[in-house]
């Protein structure tokens, strides 16, 4: 069993399988530029804790690998998150959006696309105001700009046709 | 000895004195020569301070060297105070925004939402405006999702003419208006049946006129052959177009006025004489898609095993979404007072279209054309085909009587008793009938004529379904 050694942006090591490390694109490009090493593959954007949960989830989808799915028959399914997926991004919103990045910057897809939808999700058939609520986001518009935004907005609300 | 005493006290104190002097000129000789001068960042009014005090006292000396660690390590302190709150404050503004995010993480996020999501999320500060208002390329997905994407690509050509728009939100505006236009022409409320109507419709009147028409108006032809068809073979029904535009006055339509034509042709009144009892539609098969596509019955209707194909149907090239207002009375009055009238409107209607008639509100179908095993006794003779009835055509030209021929002597021959045997049997078509023109020449036996052969015919039970109409049309 070959391991790799990963570094967070913390300073903090970890061994992991090779085949595990592999998962995410990026690291599978770095060791294959820099060949067979004993010295740790810094990450410089990832913190150690989302590494931790990152490293965890690659881990639960090496041991359990889901069948391959009709990519174009899930495009627009928000309601297909495996169990496991979906229990892994029950996380505070910072921690779910630093893992997007990390998942973004590691290149690993499955957890790219199940944390973004996690947070279509969020967004899905929600009023802007329960939007602002759940990002926690000021209103900074002008109760004129807003209303000349609905106005602007206004052709695309179903009225019941 | 007083005095002795007074001098000795006066010496020591003066000794004491004097080393105290030596003492601590000797401590500020060597911690001048020893320590280095610690000259801290302090604030520049600070220093001034300092330099005013030019002969500094030893204790003064011992007391700034003493601030100046305080102050060096209030300075470390604030130093990574202000450390801990850059990455704090770089968390929050992560955790806070999404619009932060790299445009192809938000792809993936707005892809998995629709466009009425985007739309609101436009609508919830300025930087959300503004980020996703430079987010057009979405759009072009969206409008993918919604239409075709050579529909989108045929508005964005048509749009052609605005190309001075010179903002970012060209696909943006494209989808608007294809989603404007489409609401505008499926925004009405869905007649109770619908049937479609099929290339192969029957052929009373001219075929090779249709061929021309077909080229000159593509999106019409077929509304006005449906209703050049139907009023030929009803007594007493008229179609009037809304906007009073009757159908006679439609054929001699040119080519330059098609969209306009298509415009007023789409929808109108069933009518018997003057009593108007009903009304209806005509659906392009694009628009059927997007109109009934979230009714469930249209998702089961796109089973393959439901109905099969015919050869004698053609593909489909519109439907007619109507409504009759007598069999949606709760009360039987205005039913009884047009049951006649509807009967032979429905009949020449699922005889006419070759279609299958669904009810909208349940997506019961019935097919107008099927394909049927039936005994040669009752496909041959003058009361045979039900009398004719079932017969999808009558023309002896037509590719289904020359094809329903065929089929019945292939029959006769395969069972011994066709043209080719002594005495043999020769399907033949009597074309001076207004009665079933499905006869034959020569013997077959009884045993053969109880036989059955599969052949596709019209679906004259269709009207005796209680299910369909909701109430029952025969009696």
């Amino acid at each position: 069993m070959t391991t790799v050694k990963l570094e967070s942006s913390d300073e903090k090591t970890y061994e992991v399988e090779k085949e595990i490390a592999c998962m995410s694109v990026t690291i599978k490009n770095m060791l294959e530029d820099i060949g067979e090493t004993d010295a740790a593959i810094p990450l410089p954007n990832v913190t150690s804790s989302i590494l931790e949960k990152v490293l965890e989830y690659c881990k639960h989808h090496h041991e359990h690998p889901s069948p391959q799915q009709d990519e174009k028959k899930d495009e627009k399914r928000l309601d297909d998150i495996p169990p496991y997926d979906r229990d892994f991004c029950k996380v505070d919103q910072p921690t779910l959006f630093e893992l997007i990045l990390a998942a973004n910057y590691l290149d690993i897809k499955p957890l790219l696309d199940v944390t973004c939808k996690t947070v279509a999700n969020m967004i899905r058939g929600k009023t802007p105001e329960e939007i602002r609520k759940i990002f926690n986001i000021k209103n900074d518009f002008t109760p004129e700009e807003e209303e000349q935004i609905r106005k602007e907005n206004e052709w695309c609300e179903d009225k019941g046709n | 000895m007083k005095e002795l005493l007074t001098s000795q006290k006066y010496l020591l104190s003066l000794g004491i004195t004097t080393s105290l002097l030596i003492l601590t000129w000797i401590f500020k000789w060597s911690s001048t020569k020893s320590k280095p001068t610690i000259k801290p960042s302090v604030p520049p009014s600070t220093s001034t301070t300092e330099s005013n005090n030019t002969k500094p006292s030893v204790s003064n000396e011992i007391k700034n060297y003493d601030n100046v660690k305080v102050q060096q390590q209030n300075i470390v302190e604030q130093k990574s105070k202000i450390v801990q709150k850059t990455i704090n404050s770089t968390k929050l503004d992560i955790a806070l925004d999404l619009m932060q995010f790299p445009h192809s993480i938000l792809n993936l996020i707005f892809k998995n939402l629709t466009f009425r999501d985007l739309l609101r999320c436009m609508q919830i500060n300025r930087k959300w405006n503004q980020t996703l208002n430079k987010f057009d390329n979405i759009w072009i997905y969206y409008s993918c999702v919604q239409w075709s994407a050579e529909e989108f690509e045929d508005a964005r050509k048509s749009s052609g003419s605005n190309a001075t728009i010179s903002n970012n939100n060209n696909n943006k505006k494209y989808f608007k208006d294809l989603y404007i236009n489409e609401r505008k022409r499926l925004g009405f409320k869905a007649g109770r049946f619908v049937i479609s109507i099929h290339e192969q419709c029957s052929d009373f009147t001219d075929k090779n006129r249709w061929v021309t028409e077909r080229v000159l108006s593509p999106n019409t032809w077929w509304k006005k052959r449906f209703l050049e068809e139907m009023l030929s073979q009803s007594n007493g029904l008229k179609l009037p177009l809304s906007k009073d535009k009757l159908p006679d006055k439609l054929q001699d339509d040119d080519e330059d006025d098609d969209d306009e034509e298509d415009q007023s042709l789409v929808e109108g009144k069933i009518q018997f004489g003057d009593q108007i009892i009903g009304d209806y539609r005509f659906i392009h098969c694009a628009d059927f898609t997007l109109k009934f596509k979230s009714q469930q019955w249209f998702v089961s209707s796109k089973q393959p095993t439901l109905f099969i194909e015919s050869p004698f149907t053609g593909d489909i090239v519109g439907y007619f979404n109507f409504t009759l207002y007598p069999l949606e009375e709760e009360t039987m009055d205005l039913f009884e007072k047009f049951s006649e009238n509807i009967q032979e409107f429905l009949h020449t209607l699922t005889y006419q279209t070759r279609g299958t008639l669904t009810r909208t509100d349940t997506g019961y179908s019935l097919p107008a054309v099927i394909y049927e095993e039936c005994k040669l006794s009752s496909i041959f003779g003058k009361y045979g085909m039900n009398d004719g009835d079932c017969l999808l055509d009558t023309d002896l030209s037509s590719n289904y009587i020359v094809t329903l021929i065929e089929t019945l002597q292939k029959f006769l021959d395969l069972n011994g008793v066709g043209s080719s045997s002594p005495n043999g049997a020769q399907v033949n078509f009597l074309s001076a009938t207004s009665h079933n023109p499905i006869r034959y020449t020569g013997f077959i036996p009884k045993n053969i004529l109880d036989m059955q052969v599969g052949i596709w015919i019209f679906n004259s039970n269709i009207l005796n379904s209680k299910r369909l109409f909701g109430r029952k049309l025969l009696d």
